[in-house]
């Protein structure tokens, strides 16, 4: 998935991270939406972005051993890139 | 529109209107280069699909080559037009750089570096030169000289990284790699310390971040270079995705949801 072989390009704020980290349920269309992204992305036909902000976010929350640092250990095998500002 | 391509150069009136060898193959050198180049651009090849074969020479001052494309061997021909389109894109570019307009987004550094040695010496190492097929004909003189380095003139410089696969790199020479990004710039030249040569042959085919000094320039929004002073492989934990996180962390925000939880956050910062 290099080379920009991505197809879309989609921006996760914090919220998004936090209600997929939680199992949230967000009504039938936003969960499946959020769902549909991460399928794409597994697919490799979709790229989220997001911001060194959401990583600080995403860590002021109370996070589980497992789930701590993700966000940062994530981006190459699952197509996620950190835009550090 | 004939394929034939003829480079004319002048020499300087102190070397009696005469070239320099060194000089001239250097510069035909950059025009081979540049010529491959537009070669993979347009036929999205990691190889030339052409050579040139020299078919007319003069030195009756000035010195005059002419070349015509051939195929190379084993390579894919993609019609009847294949060698019209390389030479019809290689003079829109010159044209393009000549009159002052942008070249086409996928002409990269490397191939406007190209443009910038055949047309660099312009009074110290030739008095005129000129590039035509026939129907096309365009003047390395100031004009072009100046706009191409415009056109690599780098306007701006942060610090800061990006990611991407290390895919080639260049060990002789100006030390320099390629990271190849999801998004974004196709590739970015790195160019970097030659104490990280094995760094590199270790992480050539990973995905890596590359920090440093990021140079723009300014019709581009992207780093178009990097001069790295950092690299690091990004691991690849095959154990954890996206997709496995999903619920992996209920009381995340406690009682909140995700949005007041954020909300709450960036009310903080105010």
């Amino acid at each position: 998935m290099s080379g920009n072989e991505v197809k879309r390009v989609l921006y996760w704020d914090t919220c998004v991270y936090l209600a997929w980290l939680k199992g949230e349920d967000n009504g039938a269309s936003v969960n499946e939406g959020i769902a549909e992204a991460v399928d794409e992305n597994w697919d490799g036909k979709l790229l989220i972005v997001t911001s060194t902000i959401t990583l600080t976010e995403v860590l002021e929350a109370t996070l589980t051993d497992e789930s701590q640092g993700t966000p940062l250990s994530v981006p190459a095998r699952d197509g996620v890139k950190v835009y550090h500002p | 529109m004939s394929d034939l391509i003829t480079v004319q150069i002048e020499g300087t009136p102190d070397q009696d209107g005469h070239v320099i060898l060194a000089d001239f193959l250097q510069r035909i050198d950059q025009l081979l280069q540049a010529l491959n180049g537009i070669d993979r651009v347009v036929g999205q090849t990691e190889r030339p699909t052409l050579n040139y074969r020299i078919v007319d020479t003069k030195h009756t001052s000035p010195i005059s080559i002419t070349l015509k494309p051939v195929f190379r061997k084993n390579v894919i021909i993609e019609g009847s037009d294949h060698i019209e389109k390389r030479n019809k894109r290689f003079f829109s570019e010159l044209k393009s750089i000549r009159r002052g307009d942008l070249p086409s987004d996928d002409i990269d550094e490397n191939l406007l570096m190209h443009f910038r040695r055949l047309s660099e010496g312009l009074g110290t190492d030739y008095a005129s030169a000129k590039i035509s097929n026939g129907s096309n004909s365009v003047e390395l003189d100031r004009v072009f000289e100046v706009n191409v380095q415009q056109l690599l003139h780098e306007e701006d410089r942060s610090y800061g990284g990006e990611e991407g696969m290390l895919l080639a790199v260049n060990l002789h020479g100006r030390q320099t790699f390629w990271i190849y990004p999801k998004i974004g710039p196709t590739k970015i030249r790195c160019d970097f310390q030659p104490g990280m040569r094995d760094e590199i042959r270790e992480n050539l085919g990973r995905f890596v971040r590359v920090e440093g000094l990021k140079f723009f320039r300014s019709h581009t929004s992207f780093a178009v270079r990097i001069a790295v002073k950092d690299l690091t492989p990004i691991q690849e934990d095959s154990s954890i995705t996206l997709k496995s996180l999903r619920g992996i962390a209920p009381q995340a925000t406690g009682e909140l949801s995700a949005a007041e939880f954020v909300r709450n956050l960036r009310d903080e910062w105010e």
